[in-house]
């Protein structure tokens, strides 16, 4: 992360709020809310969560199917071989 | 492996750059742990595969933030962080929490004394909520236990953000 934020303690409420705004932005779908009260702030930190979560489980299913396709790779599907080549040079 | 100088997040964000780190990271390491080989079990395979995913992203994203320290000790010592799939104990304690919330409101509820008091109390609810969510973030983001709230809200971001590349490089593996 860029040094422009201070490295502990005190972090000013500009700052703070800032990062909340990127938050709100970077979560897909994410109504629009008006206002930082703490109410906001809550369901914005809950949300993250989920979407953290979410990009776990992609992840897990992602791994399960690479699995499958190296798992497949002794037939010679033409994925198979583009795989094979570059893992095995 | 491949370093991607420390970035601002902005510049992280949708980053091709990035992505083609983690991807040829994630190549380097799956040749380095034999993955291609027929002797593996499935799930000793998709472990491989996890492992060098982490990996790659770690160091792709480099020793700036927090998380990716984090994440660098924990694979060296050999375990696994993430709970990709949620357990039933996950769910049972999911309901708790909420009716935990519930309770907490309700006895936080504001009665009508003075217009200051009320106030007061409206706050300590929704400080003790936010409390609530960032407990749950530290858990899942590498390196949270150690943090304060105001490092913990960057490093989730710069997390997130990191993370959907690793999601987007895999994709490009998977789907190529």
């Amino acid at each position: 992360m860029s040094s422009r934020r201070s490295s502990r303690g005190n972090i000013s409420e500009d700052e703070i709020n800032e990062l909340i705004s990127k938050l709100q932005s970077l979560l897909p779908a994410s109504s629009r809310r008006r206002g930082s009260g703490q109410a906001s702030t809550t369901k914005l930190l809950k949300e993250t969560c989920s979407y953290i979560k979410s990009l776990h489980r992609e992840v897990d299913d992602l791994s399960d199917r690479l699995s499958d396709l190296m798992s497949t790779m002794d037939h010679n599907s033409p994925g198979a071989e583009i795989i094979r080549s570059i893992l095995r040079s | 492996m491949l370093m991607y100088a420390s970035p601002s997040l902005s510049m992280l964000q949708g980053s091709k750059q990035f992505k083609h780190a983690i991807l040829k990271n994630l190549l380097l390491g799956l040749r380095k742990g034999g993955v291609a080989s027929r002797d593996m079990s499935f799930h000793e395979r998709k472990n491989a595969i996890r492992h060098a995913a982490d990996a790659a992203l770690a160091t792709a994203r480099g020793v700036a933030p927090c998380w990716s320290r984090s994440l660098t000790a924990e694979l060296s010592h050999g375990r696994h962080l993430r709970h990709a799939k949620s357990r039933p104990s996950e769910c049972k304690s999911r309901s708790k929490m909420v009716c935990k919330n519930k309770i907490l409101r309700r006895s936080l509820r504001p009665r009508p004394k003075s217009k200051a008091t009320a106030k007061a109390a409206r706050v300590v609810v929704a400080r003790t909520m936010v409390r609530r969510r960032a407990r749950a973030l530290r858990e899942i983001v590498p390196g949270g236990r150690g943090m304060d709230e105001c490092t913990l809200l960057g490093e989730t971001l710069d997390y997130a953000v990191s993370l959907k590349a690793q999601v987007d490089a895999m994709q490009l593996l998977c789907y190529c």
